[in-house]
């Protein structure tokens, strides 16, 4: 009876030995980046009154700093957060008419909040920032069908970049397929508002440097078609574009182009890849 | 003749099998007892260019409504119950993925002498509630509760364990492997006057109590080392001696990263001390707590009103008038102390001041501010994330005031007809912190509030409320009247209007005009509302929701047997 009586006791002590999980620094661990060649195309729907926004900026920084050319990121700045307030700090305008068509496509009604290779959960495509870095680990173990080559040319003469996409199948693919083509542009230095101190100054950061910010989409805004049918391995398909950046406050020494092919079907990122515009 | 003897045989069976089979089911039906509670809230909405509303913010959905209906049966030892839940769609204000209808909340238990069990879904708290607390607040649309198995366990009176394992509620969501977190839980609690005889009848009271919760969720996150396993561990005593009690709580939680706290790995704690001395017509009543970093949730991503753990009691006082509860305090998981104190006095009746019927007075001082919090190191950002975030001393004060609220209620009967409470109130409210606002200035606001009641009859009265507050801040100055018509015990009839007649912008300087009646027979009460309803939040027990402005008809209907 004594033993029966003390049992919970007993089963107190070893619960309390036995959930515990203490970490001890280092806290990171790394990604795994060498095997698959699936890259990652993580879109951060953000804006520059949206004062969560910096932390979410933050997490996509980690995520692309741990494997830096396997994760692309863009800035998609659209919605609330993103409209501009004249006669503020805040009247800068980072919209794009295809950022704001992706937007409400996609459903995002709140900042920040993003996609991860637009990979869907029955029709839901809007990942919280909390999971990028899990989706994203997911992803990049996989093996992608095809690669993507992007070679930029940029005339400073006439201010004008012809870029080149290359797709170089690994494997067959057979499908209906497009290729999106966008401009980035990292280190614009504007207004941003901002709840984490450990980021910069609350409530707003004055000088806040935009990273992968949307620029213009050079494709149709769900791509060009790259083929419709079938596509044997080791085959290659080119697009070309040419981009004025007249009439533009672009800095081209910042600016990136973004190119991935997206499956027709569902909008899913088969693959993605970055380059800047001037090495 | 052996076929005779087989019927009659067969006869007597069936009749006397039918009288024992009647007789067992007359006793259960006498011995079962059946409970439960219906609710329905509704809100039907129209545009009110006024307030901002327009036909395509509705969107078509013009009405909202929340129902639940709760059901218990008991029979002897054994007890089940089950909830059903109706939102479709949610009023406005409660959580959208609240969306939806089902029984969230079915459960079966059995109850000995000195043992129990329950499985299905449950509610429990250990101690305060600072390592576990899971309930369920209609107005908030609030639902934590676990799912799994509960078992208590008295070996002898005045001593209790008990024992919690199962995954919480969120929302609609089915558990899935690996989706959410799974909550285990002991608890064991000492009632010394129970325990020791020679202490039965003392004057001096001991109750001593430990608990132990941890939380389980896989870590899938490939950036930072997660604690899969997150355990928390609390200690509480209450001592009380004659009119004198003390009770008081302290917890600790390992490093816990989440999205609320920006993923750091500092520990986290929790404090919380009240004592009390009463005696006739004098009630004083002092609190301190601490939390440092203490949001414990199931799901270490979520930020939504949901998944909580732990439960961070308010030492705030919870206004109930609509201009004092304009601006309520919503506890911050993260860190803030604070403090409470509050005398209770009754002026003697025939005495100078307090008249024929004496006179009741309370005065009621809270102050809750920031923490104060170092770098842990040079190169470290205060909260930076993935490291250990910040040092921080027990009892330092951090320089910004997240609240502070001095209040004085006189109580006053001046005849056999006429009757009323008079509140003044002077409140500093960090808008920016508690709403999430950064950049506004805090709120310091005056508040007046005189509340009559005229009696004509034993069953019919007046009562008229008149409230002011005034503020250079946020929306400005505003006034409210109400008046309510009461015919007891079964109706009354009320008009309301408050007015922010201070608003810099001219524009909405608005009237809130709403007029209701409601109807109660027996256990069942009625209530329809016609009017505005202003933009605010809603606090209950520090957990807090938003309310949009609105306007149309809204309508109440409750009962329970």
């Amino acid at each position: 009876m004594k033993i029966f009586k003390i049992f919970p006791l007993l089963l107190f002590v070893a619960f309390a030995f036995s959930t515990c999980d203490k970490v001890e620094a280092p806290y990171q661990t790394g990604f795994d980046c060498e095997s698959g060649n699936q890259n990652v195309l993580i879109e951060d729907y953000t804006g520059h009154t949206c004062v969560n926004c910096p932390s979410a900026a933050v997490t996509a920084h980690d995520i692309k700093s741990n494997c830096e050319e396997r994760v692309i990121v863009i800035a998609v700045h659209a919605g609330y957060f993103a409209e501009p307030l004249e006669g503020t700090d805040f009247d800068y305008d980072f919209r794009t008419p295809t950022g704001n068509i992706w937007n409400d496509y996609f459903g995002i009604v709140s900042n920040p909040n993003g996609l991860v290779n637009r990979m869907n959960n029955d029709g839901n495509y809007i990942i919280p920032p909390g999971q990028w870095a899990a989706e994203a680990t997911k992803l990049l173990s996989q093996n992608a069908p095809v690669d993507i080559e992007i070679n930029n040319e940029f005339n400073a003469t006439d201010n004008k970049l012809k870029t080149t996409i290359n797709a170089n199948f690994i494997d067959a693919l057979s499908g209906n397929y497009n290729l999106v083509v966008c401009i980035t542009e990292d280190n614009i230095v504007k207004a941003q508002k901002n709840n984490n101190s450990s980021i910069g100054d609350v409530p707003e950061i004055l000088d806040y440097e935009h990273m992968h910010v949307l620029r213009k989409v050079v494709s149709q805004q769900w791509g060009d078609q790259l083929f419709d049918g079938y596509v044997d391995a080791f085959e290659s398909l080119s697009k070309s574009y040419e981009i004025s950046f007249d009439g533009t406050d672009w800095n081209p020494e910042n600016c990136n182009v973004v190119a991935f092919i997206t499956n027709v079907s569902d909008k899913s990122v088969v693959q993605v890849n970055e380059s800047a515009i001037v090495e | 003749m052996k076929r005779f003897k087989f019927i009659f045989l067969l006869l007597f069976l069936l009749t006397f099998g039918i009288k024992t089979v009647n007789s067992q089911i007359s006793d259960l039906i006498n011995r079962s007892e059946v409970h439960g509670s219906f609710e329905i809230d509704g809100q039907y909405y129209q545009a009110d260019n006024a307030l901002g509303i327009t036909d395509s913010l509705l969107g078509g959905r013009k009405l909202g409504l929340n129902g639940f209906g709760n059901i218990t049966y008991t029979l002897g030892k054994f007890s089940a119950g089950m909830r059903y839940e109706a939102y479709l769609t949610p009023i406005a204000g409660f959580d959208p993925a609240l969306e939806g209808n089902g029984f969230p909340y079915l459960w079966a238990a059995y109850n000995d002498d000195n043992f129990s069990v329950t499985v299905g879904n449950f509610y429990e708290q250990f101690g305060s509630g600072f390592v576990l607390r899971t309930y369920e607040e209609w107005a908030l649309g609030y639902d934590n509760s676990l799912n799994g198995v509960r078992v208590t366990y008295e070996p002898v009176k005045g001593l209790l364990f008990k024992a919690v394992y199962g995954t919480q509620r969120y929302f609609w969501d089915k558990f899935e492997k690996n989706d959410l977190g799974i909550v285990r839980g002991v608890d064991a609690e000492m009632n010394f006057n129970d325990l020791f005889k020679a202490m039965s009848n003392s004057k001096f009271r001991f109750v001593l109590g430990g608990s132990m919760v941890s939380k389980f969720q896989v870590d899938e996150n490939p950036i930072y080392k997660l604690p899969e396993n997150v355990a928390s561990f609390a200690g509480r005593a209450n001592i009380g001696y004659g009119k004198f009690n003390l009770s008081t709580e302290y917890a600790y939680k390992i490093n816990d990263p989440s999205a609320i706290n920006n993923y750091i790995y500092k520990e986290g704690q929790a404090f919380i001390a009240s004592a009390s001395y009463s005696t006739k017509g004098l009630g004083i009543f002092a609190q301190f707590k601490r939390i440092d970093n203490f949001s414990f949730r199931s799901d270490r991503d979520v930020t939504a009103n949901a998944l909580d753990i732990s439960y961070l009691p308010p030492i705030t006082e919870s206004h109930t008038y609509a201009l004092t509860s304009m601006y309520p305090y919503a506890t911050q998981p993260n860190g803030e102390i604070g403090f409470q104190f509050q005398v209770n006095y009754k002026v003697p009746k025939k005495s100078k001041l307090g008249g024929k019927y004496g006179m009741g007075i309370e005065i009621n001082y809270s102050q809750i501010n920031d923490i104060v919090r170092n770098k842990v190191n040079d190169t470290t950002a205060i909260n930076q994330k993935g490291t250990l975030g910040y040092t921080s001393d027990f009892l330092k004060f951090g320089d910004q005031i997240f609240w502070r609220d001095l209040h004085i209620t006189i109580n006053k009967k001046f005849s056999r007809k006429v009757k009323g409470i008079f509140q003044y109130m002077y409140q500093t409210y960090d808008i920016a912190t508690i709403e999430g606002h950064p950049g506004e200035p805090e709120v310091n606001s005056h508040i007046a509030v005189a509340d009559v009641t005229y009696k004509f009859t034993s069953t019919k009265s007046l009562r008229m409320e008149v409230q002011g507050l005034w503020t250079k801040e946020d929306m400005g100055d505003w006034a409210a009247v109400l008046l309510e018509y009461t015919i007891s015990p079964h109706w009354f009839f009320s008009i309301t209007d408050q007015y922010n007649y201070g608003n810099s912008v001219v524009a909405d300087q608005t009237h809130y005009f709403s007029a209701a009646f409601g109807y109660t027979y027996k256990t069942t009460r009625f209530q329809f509302t016609y009017g505005r309803q202003r933009e605010g939040i809603v606090c209950v027990g520090g957990v807090c929701r938003q309310v949009p402005a609105a306007s149309g008809l809204s309508f109440a209907i409750s009962t329970n047997f």
